[in-house]
């Protein structure tokens, strides 16, 4: 279990982070993910303990989408009073916050398929994980791509007209 | 010969196509303009959606339960993961590496994030007073109550918080990691409550339609999840919530009795002195990196504070053989021979299974069940053994005929009712709860 941790940990953060938005709160949800693989050791652990983060994201969705929004206003609030010295730091914050928001008009599975790919797993691991066919991986990323990319551009439209 | 599919060229650009497979759909788009311009186009959108995530990097970990860990003097290895561009895709195998994972030292890459600075929400310091208001009285009224029944029954004085930390490290098995499951989430990933099973050890199923078209988000918020499953069980606690609430931290570890504890009051005595003081090194406090905190409990049940740090994972994977480990609900059903006893209403936080002679009264030949609850934020213990027939009148003198008929005490406040069912389960209800709690709650075994 402590290899697994070790192995897993940070992975689990930076996936639930990606999630999330909120840094403490995928501490929390890694933790309960452990907590759970104590309880039922699993067989096949990297599906499964990811598998179980991102139902326990599903679960906790609203409370985290508004715990991530009020993070971000908090984060322009602070940009704004810093700003002399903080300009890159700003527009990285103004980036992440337009990808999150890409990231967020995915439909759950697309975006989970999206966000397993990105810590390492193979087709195999991301059908297990979230319950589809194998065959079916592709088509899922092949989308979750061209909607991330797209909807990332189309904010940039929106706020370009808008000003 | 018919186009290549959007999947497809992902599956070639990830490298996930076999060697024939791959070979046919290069042919196929060195042939077809249109196939290959998507194929332009799919590495275009895996090599951008890669940067767009590669933007969503957490900040570093040093939180505020972890101070140690922010002041270390070594600096902290990250794994991060960075996507090839399209440009870089291999011409020959038309494949991109896909993904790969480097060990980088995070400041030589790029500058840390800015320093997020914490403001405080009005709304959530008024929940923090409250829960401190709240976590104080209960204390004060527990020492209280624990003080007026020490001198009562003339037993030894002492203050409740040390008699708890003193029977913490007698059951090594269960040492450090106290459960956050539920009944239902033993055995089974979250999503296999919902009906969506896949098998042993299988991984949750999201039920989504595979292929084109796009699934509906409403409805698979809806189905995949209920959201009861994670909510805090203050309700189902409360049985027992008139109890004063314990201090919040290590509450539930605090409760695991020996054998001898509560039939040799000595003995139980000399645990509690032999107890390590709970002082963190500063390689303890670094390890507590990972900090839990339970959601807010909204009627007013245990508010427990739970540490999993790789040192209580690694002592509960190499418990040994002789202590308790924690087990599946359907395992320990199956060790009793088919049936258990749970106290009715009271939510399961852990199920484990250890030998029969780690448990004051029990038949030392054969394992035992110990079902954990949280009553307040304290360990309730229920441990239990099927008895064989042949066994049954040695077993009828080690306990009663009904459930809370004789409650023994031990010196730390340590209660505990055992009594024989016609069914012929050996049972044993114990934790820090007063008298007439036990009791009830030993009536609501079924």
């Amino acid at each position: 279990m402590a290899e697994l941790y070790d192995r897993y940990h940070d992975s689990l953060v930076r996936l639930l982070f990606r999630r999330t938005g909120d840094r403490d709160g995928a501490e929390d949800l890694a933790q309960e993910v452990f907590i759970r693989a104590l309880e039922t050791p699993p067989t096949n652990p990297r599906p499964w303990l990811f598998a179980v983060a991102l139902n326990l994201v599903r679960e906790d969705g609203r409370r985290a989408a508004r715990r991530g929004r009020r993070l971000e206003l908090l984060k322009g609030e602070v940009g704004g009073a810093t700003a002399p010295a903080a300009d890159a730091a700003l527009e990285t914050d103004e980036r992440a916050a337009a990808v999150r928001a890409a990231l967020d008009s995915l439909t759950e599975q697309d975006r989970s398929a999206l966000l397993l790919k990105a810590e390492g797993f193979s087709y195999d691991e991301i059908a297990a994980a979230l319950g589809l066919a194998k065959g079916s991986v592709g088509t899922t990323l092949a989308r979750a791509r061209r909607r991330l990319v797209e909807s990332f551009h189309g904010q940039g439209r929106v706020q370009h007209v808008a000003h | 010969m018919s186009h290549i599919d959007d999947g497809k060229l992902n599956a070639l650009l990830d490298g996930e196509l076999d060697e024939a497979d791959a070979a046919q759909v290069r042919a196929h788009i060195a042939a077809c303009p249109e196939c290959a311009k998507r194929f332009d186009e799919a590495k275009r959108f895996l090599a951008e959606s890669a940067e767009l995530l590669g933007a969503l990097e957490p900040p570093a970990a040093a939180t505020a339960a972890d101070p140690a860990s922010a002041s270390a003097a070594q600096p902290r290895r990250v794994t991060r993961t960075v996507k090839e561009p399209a440009i870089e895709v291999d011409e020959a195998t038309q494949q991109s590496p896909a993904i790969r994972t480097q060990a980088v030292e995070p400041l030589l890459r790029r500058p840390p994030p800015p320093k997020r600075e914490r403001r405080f929400d009005p709304n959530s310091l008024a929940w923090a007073a409250m829960v401190v208001l709240a976590i104080g009285v209960g204390y004060l009224a527990n020492e209280v109550r624990h003080a007026r029944e020490a001198q009562g029954s003339g037993a030894a004085l002492a203050p409740a918080s040390a008699a708890q930390r003193g029977a913490a490290p007698a059951e090594s098995g269960a040492a450090g990691v106290p459960a956050a499951g539920r009944a239902r989430d033993l055995g089974a990933p979250p999503s296999a409550a919902a009906g969506g099973r896949r098998g042993s050890g299988g991984p949750p199923a999201a039920k989504a339609p595979p292929g084109k078209g796009e699934p509906p988000v409403a409805g698979r918020a809806s189905t995949g999840l209920g959201h009861k499953q994670f909510q805090p069980s203050a309700r189902q606690v409360a049985g027992v919530a008139h109890q004063a609430p314990a201090p919040p931290s290590r509450a539930l570890d605090a409760a695991a009795p020996t054998a001898a504890a509560p039939g040799a009051p000595g003995a139980a005595g000399s645990v509690a002195a032999e107890a390590p003081t709970p002082t963190p090194t500063p390689a303890e406090a670094r390890n507590a990196a990972v900090t839990r905190r339970a959601r807010p409990v909204v009627e007013g049940g245990a508010d427990s504070i739970v540490t999993v740090t790789r040192d209580t994972l690694a002592a509960d994977a190499a418990a040994p053989a002789g202590a308790f480990r924690t087990v599946t609900l359907e395992d320990a059903v199956s060790s009793l021979g088919g049936t258990i006893r749970l106290v009715d209403g009271l939510q399961i936080r852990r199920v484990q299974l250890g030998p029969g002679r780690l448990v004051a009264g029990a038949d030392s030949t054969s394992d035992v069940v110990r079902v954990t609850y949280a009553a307040a934020g304290r360990a309730l213990l229920l441990d239990q053994q099927r008895i064989e027939a042949a066994a049954f009148a040695a077993a009828a003198e080690r306990a009663a005929e009904e459930p809370g008929a004789v409650v023994t005490v031990a010196p730390d406040g340590w209660r505990r009712t055992r009594w024989l069912d016609r069914d012929g389960f050996w049972l044993s209800l114990s934790g820090h709860v007063p008298d007439d709690t036990l009791r009830a709650l030993a009536g609501r075994v079924r």
